[in-house]
């Protein structure tokens, strides 16, 4: 695996891993988001949902671990392309007038640290529980009638109580739509970025393809910043 | 015109630098830009100081030797201008310019406004031609290449090796650059047998040189004063790619 560890340590090969680990990552926020937004379909919904997506066992942990070497690659391959660049450029420009950049292009790696962190406490707080214990710890109860007309009462982790009462918090809600605007301004540029990187690039397509980074984020980022607004105004869980 | 010039002096490459403040009050608003120079240089020779150093050669827009950032934009106001076509008109009277050089760890500077842009001679060099001879211009047709890709290699082909893209880069990134120089051989008939050896070995050295990585700002693409389109970009990427996971190189 010489020649693959010489193509990533290449400026040109990097970039190309960050822009498949980035699709990866961005296949994955559209699951993650589709399963989220059953908070609106009410308790049940997104607790059958999570109750289900366990029960996926081996398939889960092999989406677990794809989803972590990405990011993980992800973020070191960034971080060395970053250092590498602000060491290209070491005397600074007095008068620097970027003409057709946007903020989110140039911003990339702010952007991508800050929603690094916003994951660490994301995953503290929704995945592992460290953040808020006892609502992490909240149950629901559910009864399940069998065939028999027999009810067998089980209980399971209450994730809609969990969101609801994370999300009540003001200090949650505002770090979340925080994050969530960032990681719409990193997607903003990524999206479109993917394409070039790739290969992609042709007069015919070329409007669409780099209002699709914009577009596609805005949409997303609506989509998921609307959960922790919904229930901070009461919308959802009052 | 008036013109107050604040302009990078820096009498050697160790030299640390600075900018200094001359002013001129016999500009003529039809001057090019380098002609103004020359004629701040004139004064500073008649006080028996160091004129200006700046690059410059053909001053008709096709040489690709002079380029400075002027006012925070590599060769001035103007898109599709090299600085020697800018003219002082573009300017008001009472402006305050400030000129600099490019700026880029791969173009150190030589003295004042001049760097030394060899960085990209080694890139042309680790790959930038056919290694075989190619013949002398073949009869029209002998070789049929289509016209669309034919416009495609000149279009790649106009690039003067000026450095704008490289100093309007973020990253000091010679992506545009490298993939013109890539783009203008491997799309022809004579070009493609190394394809590649070219975009593995000029890629290689590219990252030697120093220069950073392209992060799709389009900035280069806008300040090229033959406005070589980032297409090229996309191209060398997906050349590299190819050769380098599926390619023997």
């Amino acid at each position: 695996m010489n020649w693959f560890s010489a193509f990533l340590r290449s400026t040109v090969g990097a970039k190309l891993a960050v822009a498949v680990t980035g699709i990866l990552m961005f296949l994955f926020l559209i699951m993650h988001l589709s399963g989220n937004l059953l908070v609106f379909a009410g308790q049940d919904a997104i607790n059958t949902y999570s109750q289900n997506l366990r029960r996926l066992g081996p398939l889960l942990w092999i989406a677990r671990v794809g989803l972590l070497v990405s990011v993980i690659a992800h973020v070191i391959l960034t971080i060395r392309l970053t250092r590498q660049n602000a060491a290209a450029r070491q005397v600074r420009y007095a008068i620097h007038k970027p003409q057709v950049s946007s903020l989110a292009s140039r911003a990339m790696i702010v952007s991508g640290l800050i929603v690094m962190v916003f994951i660490f406490f994301h995953l503290a707080h929704l995945t592992f529980g460290v953040v808020f214990p006892d609502h992490f710890a909240l149950r629901e109860t559910v009864t399940n009638l069998g065939q028999t007309g027999s009810a067998a009462v089980a209980d399971r982790q209450d994730v809609y109580g969990m969101m609801v009462a994370g999300f009540k918090n003001p200090m949650v809600a505002g770090f979340y739509v925080l994050a969530l605007v960032l990681l719409g301004m990193h997607l903003a540029h990524g999206i479109s970025s993917v394409f070039q990187t790739l290969g992609v690039n042709h007069p015919k397509y070329n409007g669409v393809l780099r209002k699709s980074g914009p577009a596609l984020a805005t949409v997303i980022i609506l989509g998921f910043i609307s959960i922790p607004l919904a229930i901070l105004f009461g919308a959802v869980g009052a | 015109m008036k013109i107050t010039l604040r302009v990078w002096r820096q009498e050697s490459p160790k030299d640390p630098g600075r900018f200094e403040t001359y002013e001129s009050n016999n500009v003529n608003p039809h001057m090019s830009f380098l002609e103004m120079l020359d004629v701040v240089n004139e004064d500073l020779i008649a006080q028996k100081k160091r004129p200006i150093s700046f690059d410059h050669d053909c001053r008709e827009g096709i040489c690709g030797m002079c380029g400075m950032v002027i006012n925070g934009v590599p060769h001035g106001p103007d898109r599709g201008t090299t600085t020697c076509q800018l003219h002082m008109r573009r300017f008001s009277d009472g402006d305050t310019i400030t000129i600099e050089p490019w700026r880029a760890k791969a173009f150190p500077v030589v003295q004042d406004l001049v760097v030394d842009r060899s960085a990209f001679d080694r890139i042309v060099q680790a790959g930038g031609f056919i290694s075989v001879r190619t013949g002398s211009a073949p009869d029209a047709n002998a070789i049929p290449v289509p016209k669309d890709i034919a416009d495609e290699a000149m279009e790649a082909a106009e690039c003067i090796g000026c450095g704008a893209c490289v100093a309007a880069c973020k990253n000091a990134s010679a992506s545009l650059f490298v993939s013109a120089k890539i783009w203008h051989l491997s799309s022809l008939p004579q070009g493609q047998a190394e394809k590649d050896r070219r975009v593995s070995s000029m890629v290689a050295q590219m990252d030697e040189e120093g220069f950073g990585s392209c992060t799709n700002t389009y900035e280069c693409e806008a300040a090229c004063p033959k406005e070589i389109s980032v297409r090229f970009i996309a191209r060398m990427n997906k050349e590299y790619r190819r050769a380098k996971l599926l390619g023997r190189s």
